[in-house]
This record gives C-alpha cells, structure tokens and sequence, in this order.
C-alpha cells in the first residue's frame, strides 16, 4: 500500500509535467486544427536554453523563465512564419502534420549540432526531501508540481475572464464566425500558440529536472504520453487535457509498481484504449460534436 | 434581365455585377442587388442558385472575381471578414451561426468583441430586451439550445455592434411556422424600422417578402427577377415556383436551368 501513494507522489510529478503539455497541445490543435508532431522537439529545444543559460551561470528557476519565454517567441513566430502560410494555401489536416514532422526533425537535429548526442543535466540542488505520509518529494519536485498547478489556473482565468481568452475559445469553436466579428483571427492563433509555446518551454525544463537529464530526443517519448493525455481528454478540450494528463502521469508511475520501469507506459495506454472504446470521443467532449477549447 | 434601382436612392449596401465561385466556373455571374437604409431586400430562388455563394462573397468569406460591393459609399469588395464586421455589415450565417462551446453571453460578448470594454453590459441588457428569453439562459452552452433559441442568440450577437447593414442567410431554416412569423414581423421589421437595411436570403420566401420592399429572384447564379416585393407576391407564376411551394417545381423551365448548378454547397 505505502508503495502505491508513494508512487502515487511521482505521478503527481508527472502530471504536473504532461499538464501544460497536454494543454498547449491542445491550444495548438484547437486553435488552428494543427496536430503539431513538432511539440516534443520544441520541448527539448527550450530545456537546451535552460540548460545554456544554467552553464552561464543562471539559477535553475530564472533558467526555466528563460526557456519559458523562448518557447512562447520561437512558437509564435512558427505559427505566423511557417505554418499560417502553408496553410493558407489549403495544406491539408494530413499536409500539416507532415510539416510538423519535418519540422520535429529539424528541431532535433539543430539541437544535436549545438549540444551534441550525448545527455547533459541541470545543477539539482537536491536540499531537505519532504515527506507528506509516505510520499517523498525533493524540493525541486515540490515546485515543478506548484508550477504545473499554476499553470492549470493560468490557463483557466485565460480561458474564461479575458478577452483574448475568450477570443481563442471563439476562434477554436467556429473561425469564421469570429472573423465576422471583428476578431483579427491570425492574431489570436499567434498568442494561443505563444501562450502553448510558453507551456511547451517550462514542462521541457520540468521534465529535465524530473528525469534529471536532457537530450535531444527526450521530447519525442513524451510526446506519445502528451497525445495520449489529450486523446484521453477528448481531443480538442482544455480541461479534458487536464484532466487526461493527471489519469496518464499517474497511470505511468503506479503500473511501475507491478510491470519493470520499461514496461510501465503499456498500463496507461491499455486504459486509454480502453475508455476510447467506451467514449470514442474522450472523457470530456461530451455529447457536443463541435470543436472548441472548453 | 436589367436590374432597375429602388425606388428609394439612399442606398446602403449595393453590388454591382458581382462574379463569384469556388475555383471553378463562377456560381454567381453578374449579379447585382442592393438594400436600402432601413429597408428589407429578399434574395430568393431555389436550391444551388447560388444564394449562399452571394452573401460569401458580399461578407468576405468568398473573394469576388469581378464586380463591387459597398456599403455606405465605401467600397468592400474582397476585404477581409474581420474589416467588413468593423465596417458595420453583421452576417448570420446560415449554419454554425453561433459558438456552440461558450455560454449566451460570452456569445454576445464575442459580438461585441469591438466595442470599447465598458459598452459591452449595457449593449447585453439591450439584446436581452429585444429577446427576453435570452436573458434567463445567459450562463447557458448555446450547444444545448434549441433551434429557436439558437437563432436568436445569432441574430442577437450580430446585433451588438449595431450593423448598418444586416446579412441573413436563411435564418428561418429549421425554425417552426410561429417562430418564423416571430423573427420576420417582430424582429427584422422591427430592426429595418430602426434604420437598419436587411438583405434576406431565403429559399421558401413568401413569408418573408410580406415584410420585404424589394425581392430578387436568383437561378443559375442570375438575377432573373428584380422587382418589388408586392410585385413578385402577386404574380402567381413565381408563387407558384419559387416562394415555397417545392412539390409545384416540377416543369418549370426556369428550374430546368438550375438543375444543373449544384455546387453550391460545396463551400470550403
């Protein structure tokens, strides 16, 4: 028993990673119908700047700021640059994924060219572990969870009582119409996927400090786990997303407990085959058939 | 056939020789059509005349190969959506007229998305007056209306910017009998008395010509009747074939001729 809540804290730890993952690629695809493959690359370009900045001599958490804010630029602009205009020009659903992978591969080999193959890792302070019953935490696992709860309430003030937020729900429910209201739609993408890019920065960041090292592939095993929280959330849906990334992050870690460390994901796939054969739509789109963030 | 202007010369919205489709040979050729300040214009005609193709092309969801549109003396023509919206032109669409994932009132706060921020309240309360019922379901996910109740959360979101011009693209389809009395009489005759021009699109239009002061008649992507709206509701040929009567269709030459113009839903 002590085994399963003490796994149960390191899949808190998780959750609150595939979070904001889940949920920027869930902006993402909501916003602009991009299933960005590209996702995973753009976490691991970010947890490199930390990482680059950490070897200048930066905190860890200024660091994660940092990796922060170069996602949300470098996602803004691959929207407004790259993928507004091809699709624009009427690239398919499928095209556009196609793109992303291209896209991935590029990320990940620039990365290789600058840091190299082989994996490096982030200054761990370490300090006092906590223990809450029989659950352990270091202090750096403390914040990446306070930083995935942080961004969850972000992300629902965002949603709901702001304008842009509310401009991303229009765009993401019915584009058209939101132009006819007035709303300058390539604008609102470009925030939605800066805002993601933000997102995709910091959980890179939090998973190099989780798996306590960083590589040039480490965003593209996630990736199948961010899928699989959205797909599991109900493609498209915000809160279904995360919802999904907390079931997942924790599904991983207590399957652990009775499959070896390599075998664990089959668990939390098996149950998210499982409730798509009973919802093929996701736990959270409901009966409504329309595409919307919440 | 010769389009003869409306009697009333203070224009709000006017297309000239409008030429529109999707790619291929254009849906629309050559169409004309105006409405005046606070008038009520109707485009009928039956199923792929190119109805909907026109009201794309006059909001800017469609590009216009030739022609113009302009409303109020400033030429609209192949603006973006966004820009003819702040030009004072409100469109509802015929499908997917509303956010069906946000609430009634994030719906008219989408409406009033261009309104300086403190306008908006006050601009709800007045949507609310003109449909009360909306008022008591305001925190409600518009999926989960009815049709009716849908429509008018459409027409009220548009009305949030007080449009100068009002573009309706079948609004009453799917609507009961009594609510398309409801929208026609109380609420687009009350808009169009308000000051606001109306351009009605309705494939089954004998009801919405009774409140109407110029009807077209669409086939083929031509106008081939413009004239107004008492006219067209006394000549019994039309009546008969183009304002509802839809098992009456059969033989018709006029008809023959659209049979074979079935692209229009294909909108991307």
């Amino acid at each position: 028993m002590s085994q399963v809540i003490s796994s149960l804290g390191f899949g808190i730890v998780t959750a609150s990673i595939l979070l904001p993952a889940a949920v920027g690629f869930t902006l993402q695809f909501s916003t602009t119908n991009v299933l960005n493959i590209a996702f995973g690359a753009q976490m691991t370009f970010a947890a490199f700047i930390a990482y680059l900045c950490t070897q200048h001599g930066v905190p860890l958490w200024p660091a994660m700021v940092i990796a922060g804010v170069f996602g949300a630029l470098s996602s803004g602009l691959l929207n407004r640059l790259l993928l507004a205009p091809f699709q624009r020009r009427g690239t398919s659903f499928f095209g556009m994924i196609v793109v992303t992978i291209a896209l991935a591969l590029v990320i990940e080999y620039v990365v290789e060219i600058i840091w190299g193959p082989s994996s490096v890792s982030y200054p761990l302070q370490g300090g006092k572990a906590v223990h809450i019953g029989s659950m352990i935490f270091s202090q750096e696992q403390l914040i990446v969870i306070g930083v995935g709860v942080v961004i969850a309430l972000c992300t629902h003030a965002l949603l709901r009582y702001t304008r842009i937020g509310k401009a991303m729900r229009a765009v993401a429910a019915n584009p058209a119409l939101a132009k006819s209201s007035g709303i300058r739609a390539q604008r609102v993408t470009d925030f939605a996927w800066a805002a993601s890019g933000l997102m995709a920065g910091m959980a890179g960041v939090m998973l190099g400090i989780s798996v306590s090292s960083v590589s040039y592939t480490m965003g593209d095993t996630f990736l199948i786990e961010i899928i699989a929280a959205a797909v599991l959330g109900g493609v498209g849906q915000v809160y279904g997303a995360m919802v999904g990334a907390l079931v997942i992050g924790v599904l991983l870690e207590e399957s652990a407990i009775v499959l070896s460390g390599a075998y664990a994901p089959i668990a939390a796939f098996a149950v998210l085959i499982l409730v798509l054969m009973v919802r093929p739509t996701g736990l959270f789109a409901g009966t409504a058939k329309v595409k919307g963030i919440a | 056939m010769t389009i003869t202007s409306q009697q009333d010369t203070s224009t709000s919205l006017t297309c000239e020789h409008l030429v529109a489709g999707y790619g291929g040979p254009p849906v629309i050729r050559d169409v004309s059509v105006r409405v005046g300040v606070g008038k009520v214009a109707v485009v009928a005609g039956p199923n792929g005349a190119g109805k909907s193709t026109l009201v794309k092309a006059i909001v800017g969801h469609l590009s216009c190969s030739s022609g113009s549109v302009s409303l109020d003396g400033r030429a609209i023509g192949n603006h973006s959506p966004e820009n003819i919206a702040r030009y004072g032109l409100g469109y509802v669409p015929q499908h997917q007229d509303v956010f069906d994932t946000m609430t009634v009132a994030e719906n008219l706060e989408i409406g009033g998305y261009l309104l300086p921020r403190k306008q908006v309240p006050g601009r709800i309360d007045d949507v609310f007056s003109v449909f009360p019922k909306l008022a008591m379901l305001r925190h409600r996910p518009v999926g989960r209306l009815s049709g009716g109740e849908r429509k008018m959360v459409a027409v009220g979101r548009v009305l949030m910017l007080r449009p100068k011009v009002l573009v309706l693209d079948e609004p009453t389809a799917g609507l009961s009998v009594s609510l398309t009395v409801e929208l026609f009489e109380t609420h687009i005759a009350g808009l169009a008395r308000s000051g606001v021009g109306i351009l009605l699109v309705e494939q089954k239009a004998s009801e919405a010509l009774r409140i109407a002061d110029w009807g077209y008649i669409l086939v083929s992507g031509e106008v081939h009747v413009s004239e107004s709206a008492a006219d067209i509701l006394s000549r019994p040929d039309l009546g008969e074939v183009f304002l509802g009567g839809s098992t009456s269709l059969a033989g018709s030459s006029l008809l023959a001729e659209t049979e074979t113009d079935e692209d229009e839903g294909s909108a991307p």
